[in-house]
């Protein structure tokens, strides 16, 4: 019967915990980000149909509501948006899983904001495909992974990539070049 | 490369491998494209497995038209598809088609074998994260289950499926979103407002069974054509809140993201969900079935822009948002002039941010809408002073939900009687008894609750209300009865649900008159409350004769204490203004703040009141020292009450700055209404009357300073705010624009001030009739411009015009006919027709000797404007009298005036014609030193009196005289003008 705020020192503490290096901190906070991706993914967007999700805005839709009071600091802001990538991921993945689609097949449709590529299909099995494909290469180079994850989950752009996993925007490029030319070879899809 | 299999993925190189191809793989991409090829075979040297492993890398980021896009923008929408449930079987039924997506999940069609009933059955997204909330949506689908309306989709039964997605089975509702029926239907204002009236009516119904729907909107609210006529049918109902998560930010992240356009502000910040939810749902649908539109747009932002709009951004009034449909709009607007008034403060009252501001149920709001439908007064009115909500909920700003404040009223009345307890219970009395029970009662109410309510949140508080009024019945003590039905009367009435109000205090009064003596004070208190519910809703009459009453009672009881007459004394003071007593008025006001002096009875807020109104009473009374200082102390209070500014102070400071106005203090005037100004738009935004009224005022009190530019420049955007908010046919609109005539004629844009004036006389001839007392000031003004243009040609029509309108509508001896009648005379005599000039200027000056006393200044300019006449046709004779009496009379009322001067100065023109040269002189001298000193010696008057001078000295053989008695009257005005 309440309407008491639930209060964020939790995530204050883990955020501190996490500047301290407590390596368990990211572990939690990863739980909570993905929690948060999870319910936000749940539910629809503005219109009624079609079912979308738009994960760029979930991504940040979650910063707002999980940062601590004060905000985050660099580092930690960091961590969040690294975080929120890969929970991005792994929210997709499960969509996926549970509507058993991997069995009957059908069709993902890929809407860009900038019409870019308005009406691309993606079959659902070659989404499936490629979470696989990144086990796989997350054993060759994680931080390609990551890199992936940023910019094709979450939806950052290249500087914010750069920013949340600490390195050069040059390095980014370079590794989402490198590990998408992996991932077609891999789906094979066709010219 | 690894191959990939489809059996599974492929197996990982090995680190130091995948280096060296991706170093090889930059490098050659480094190298222009022809002389790649060559690179790439002179680094791999013999290692042919890298070639083709660094080839294949290459091929793939050549491909560029794949959802892996290289260097686009990746902002992506995966669009998820359904997993499809057609043809299988749910317990006795089976799917069919696909009838729609929501929010919450995919929406089927089925049926029913063995009956063969059509339902609808929607499977929600996502499985419940436990097995104890899956319990829970078990328990409380019943009480939905419950619902049993037409206006309602029944909920028929409810589940789990196999692999643990939620359903819910409905009734099959074959029909079109209600804004779409409208569309089709072309539905004019009354059949909306009829289909609007079902909404309500099914909220209604919930309501009262405590249920909040907390996700409607058009898509929820479908219509489908019967025999008997459309019938509208609510879905979803209940079903949001009995999907949320459980408390916390989860269900607010949840109902958050539902349906921006339709989310109230306390559903997207953390405040209380309750009915008035509903409500603000509701008036955004009325809003967009009237218009079209929505009130707030947050199709296309992010959703913390959205929040920010939901929470702050103030929507355009339905009529407004009318007037200027949208582009495409599927439904077409009501005529915006339909909508303006009432319909625009209701749909205003629905969609106020703070809830407790807004109708607290959705039977308050169709009342409205009923009495708007036939023609009765609504009981919403527009965020002004005067709307009373009751002193609990005004101490509780935005951001305290309904149960907060009932709680605190609650336990307001549960102290009070309390306390009366401890002091009297040692005294085994009748009062002791009574209150005990009270209590007792209040307390068994709150513990009980309601066993079929959905528990959580606010919903419980009506239904306290309700079940405490059931109950009251079964209290044995007439008085406790009595005291529990006034507590529950006065929370009605905070929520405005003012029928019922009555009804309990009526219930109240007659308990209490049977069981105590005549002249107890609860009789009194009853009568009290009772007035005020009178006053609410403007039936003076009956509230003065009650509280009279209850002041008889109050004076002349043994047990009354002094602090009990500040209440009921301000209630009659009030009613009394609002009668026009204000010279009661007056002193009621006075009394009432001198036993709060000694007794401490109010709250601030109501001294506030109280100050500001008394300031109006002695305002109406002309004691313009004694309202300024009423304002003073409203403002004072207010501020303490609202440090953050309030209408009603704004409203306080206004007051003030009008009074320093009509007093000549402009500077303090112009403070003031900047100030009210500033206020009043951070609260109520840009765009509303009250800011068109405080800038209409400041724009005049600018122009009676001087600073005439700054006034016409502050009037011409008044003129279009209040053509943007009334529209262009509005009194209103003709008012702004025959002021910003008057500044633009004294900034001698005459061609200017004169569209504007006859602008003004325009609408004003079509809103307010051609015979109007302002439609003809207004066509009065195009006269006079015309007339100080000399301009008489087209004057003196004009003129003729407006002596006849006032004619045909004040009757033929009234004041400003003789005006009219003075003013046509003054212009014939300029134009030369003298003989029709001499008989209308005959005619006014008998009207005037007439209706106004013998010593008055219009008098005086009517004798003067017929002596100009005479002296222009040198009829000296017929002049002298009149400018005999002129100047005896201005003598008398402006002594010290320059125009008493001038007539002397015409009236020794006379005489000087008629050979009183002795006397003519006399007059000439004092009136020629009075102009030079009062007006300078370049006036026009000054120089006609020197002249006059002159000729007298001339016609006299005395030439000689002339520059001695100039220099000596010249050098004394010198003099004394240093």
């Amino acid at each position: 019967m309440s309407v008491v705020r639930t209060t964020l020192s939790p995530l204050d503490d883990l955020f501190d915990a996490l500047r301290e290096g407590d390596e368990r901190a990211l572990e939690q906070l990863f739980t909570h980000v993905y929690n948060e991706l999870h319910r936000l993914a749940r539910v629809v967007r503005f219109d009624e149909a079609p079912a979308t999700l738009n994960t760029t805005a979930l991504v940040h839709e979650a910063y707002l509501r999980l940062q601590p009071s004060g905000g985050l600091d660099v580092e930690s802001k960091r961590h969040f948006l690294r975080l929120a990538a890969r929970a991005m991921r792994q929210v997709i993945a499960r969509q996926l899983r549970h509507r058993g689609a991997e069995k009957r097949g059908g069709h993902v449709a890929t809407i860009s904001f900038q019409d870019y590529m308005v009406g691309t299909e993606i079959p659902i099995a070659d989404l499936i495909t490629l979470e696989d494909a990144l086990r796989t290469l997350e054993d060759m180079h994680e931080r390609q992974v990551r890199v992936v994850e940023c910019r094709f989950y979450a939806g950052l752009t290249v500087k914010e990539t750069a920013c949340a996993l600490d390195i050069s925007t040059a390095t980014v490029k370079r590794d989402w070049r490198a590990a998408r030319a992996w991932l077609l070879c891999y789906l094979r899809v066709p010219a | 490369m690894a191959t990939p299999s489809p059996s599974g993925p492929p197996a990982p190189l090995p680190p130091e491998r995948w280096e060296a191809i991706l170093s090889l793989f930059h490098d050659t991409l480094e190298q222009p494209a022809k002389a790649r090829e060559a690179f790439l075979r002179a680094a791999c040297d013999s290692d042919e497995a890298l070639y083709h492993q660094v080839t294949s890398l290459l091929a793939a980021d050549a491909m560029d038209d794949s959802f892996l896009a290289t260097s686009r923008p990746l902002t992506t929408r995966l669009a998820l598809e359904h997993s499809p449930m057609q043809d299988k079987r749910i317990g006795p039924y089976r799917v069919d088609e696909e009838i729609g997506q929501g929010g919450m999940g995919v929406v089927y069609r089925a049926h029913r074998d063995d009956v063969g009933t059509t339902v609808a059955i929607k499977f929600l997204r996502e499985r419940f994260p436990s097995a104890e909330r899956q319990h829970r949506f078990v328990t409380e689908q019943r009480t939905l289950g419950r619902l049993e309306h037409p206006g309602i989709a029944r909920l028929l039964d409810a589940g789990t499926t196999d692999d643990g997605t939620p359903f819910f089975v409905m009734e099959y509702v074959d029909g079109v979103p209600v804004t779409d029926y409208c569309a089709a239907h072309d539905l004019d204002l009354s059949a909306r407002l009829a289909l609007f009236q079902q909404v309500g009516a099914a909220v209604r119904y919930a309501h009262a069974k405590a249920v909040v729907h907390r996700d409607l909107k058009p898509s929820n609210v479908l219509v489908t054509d019967t025999a008997a006529g459309p019938q509208v049918k609510l879905l979803d109902f209940g079903i949001a809140k009995l999907m949320a998560d459980g408390e916390g930010t989860q269900t607010r992240t949840n109902e958050r993201l539902l349906t921006p356009a339709y989310a109230a502000p306390e559903q997207v910040s953390e405040g209380g969900i309750s009915t008035a939810t509903d409500v603000y749902a509701l008036g955004v649908l009325l809003y967009e079935m009237l218009t079209g539109k929505r009130p707030l747009d947050v199709s296309d932002t992010s959703l913390s822009e959205a929040v920010e709009r939901i929470l702050h951004q103030l929507p355009d009034a339905p009529s407004t948002a009318a007037a200027h449909p949208a582009g495409q709009a599927e439904l077409p607007p009501v005529p915006p002039d339909a909508l303006r008034g009432d319909l625009d403060t209701i749909c205003e009252v629905c969609l106020r941010k703070a809830p407790e501001r807004r109708y607290a149920s959705a039977e308050a709001l169709c009342g409205d809408i009923t009495r708007f439908q036939t023609r009765r007064p609504i009981t919403a009115r527009p965020d002004t002073l005067t709307y009373r909500t009751g002193k609990f909920i005004r101490r509780h700003r935005a951001g305290v939900g309904a149960t907060a404040a009932t709680a605190v009223l609650i336990a307001a009345l549960v102290t009070v009687y309390t306390l009366q307890l401890a002091t009297e219970r040692d005294r085994a009395t009748e009062q002791a008894v009574v209150a005990e029970s009270v209590v007792e009662f209040f307390v068994e109410t709150l513990e009980e609750g309601n066993p079929n309510a959905v528990p959580g949140d606010t919903l419980t508080i009506y239904d306290i209300i309700d079940r405490a009024e059931e109950r009251s019945d079964q209290l044995d003590n007439p008085l406790a009865r009595a005291n529990v039905l006034d507590g529950i009367g006065q929370v009605r009435h905070v929520y405005g649900q003012f029928d019922q109000a009555d009804s309990l205090f009526t219930r109240s009064l007659d308990l209490r008159r049977a069981a105590l003596a005549p002249d107890h004070p609860d009789v009194a208190s009853s009568l009290n409350h009772l007035a005020q519910l009178y006053i609410l809703q403007g039936d003076y009459a009956a509230a003065d004769s009650l509280i009279t009453q209850s002041l008889t009672i109050l004076k002349q009881g043994r047990d009354v204490k002094a602090n009990q007459l500040a209440e009921p004394t301000k209630i009659l003071a009030h009613v009394r203004y609002r009668q026009g007593r204000y010279a009661e008025a007056d002193s009621l006001y006075g009394s009432t703040v001198r036993i709060d002096r000694q007794a401490n009875v109010l709250s601030d807020d109501s001294r506030a009141d109280t100050h500001q109104e008394w300031g109006m009473a002695k305002f109406q009374r002309a004691d313009y020292a004694g309202a300024a200082e009423q304002y003073r102390h409203a403002i004072g209070y207010f501020n303490a009450v609202y440090p953050e500014g309030h209408v009603a102070t704004a409203s306080a400071l206004a007051n003030l700055a009008s009074i320093e106005r009509v007093r000549g203090e402009y500077d303090a005037a112009v403070a003031g209404y900047q100030a009210a100004l500033a206020m009043t738009q951070e609260i109520l935004g840009p765009r509303h009357l009250n800011m068109a009224i405080i800038q209409n005022n400041l724009a005049v009190t600018y122009h009676r300073q001087g600073n005439v530019d700054t006034a016409a420049v502050m009037m011409a955007e008044n003129v279009q705010l209040r053509q943007d908010l009334l529209g262009p046919n509005h009194p209103a609109v003709a008012t702004a624009h025959n002021n910003l005539g008057e500044m633009l004629r004294d900034l001698g844009r005459l061609a200017e001030a004169e569209s504007h004036f006859r602008t003004a006389l325009t609408i004003r001839e079509t809103a307010l009739g051609p015979e109007h007392e302002k439609t003809v000031t207004s066509l009065n003004n195009i006269a006079t411009l015309h007339e100080a243009q000399g301009a008489y040609e087209t004057a003196e029509p004009m003129r003729r015009d407006v002596l006849a309108r006032y004619r045909a509508s004040l009757g033929a001896e009234h004041p400003r006919v003789a005006l009219a009648l003075s003013n046509l005379g003054s212009l014939l005599r300029k134009k030369g027709a003298y003989q029709e000039a001499e008989s209308v200027l005959t005619e006014a000056l008998d009207l005037r000797r007439r209706i106004l006393p013998p010593v008055h200044d219009d008098l005086a300019q009517t004798l003067r404007a017929l002596a100009a006449l005479y002296v222009a046709r040198e009829q000296w004779a017929a002049a002298e009298p009149l400018l005999r009496e002129a100047h005896s009379i201005h003598q008398e009322v402006i002594p010290e005036h320059w125009q008493t001067a001038q007539t002397a100065v015409r009236l020794g023109q006379v005489l000087l014609h008629r050979d009183q040269l002795a006397v003519a002189e006399s007059l000439l001298v004092d009136g020629y030193a009075d102009l030079h000193t009062d007006l300078g010696p370049d006036a026009e008057a000054t120089t006609e009196a020197e002249s006059t001078l002159r000729a007298l000295y001339a016609a006299w053989n005395r030439p000689e005289r002339t520059p001695q008695v100039l220099d000596s009257l010249q050098v004394a005005s010198t003099l004394l003008t240093q």
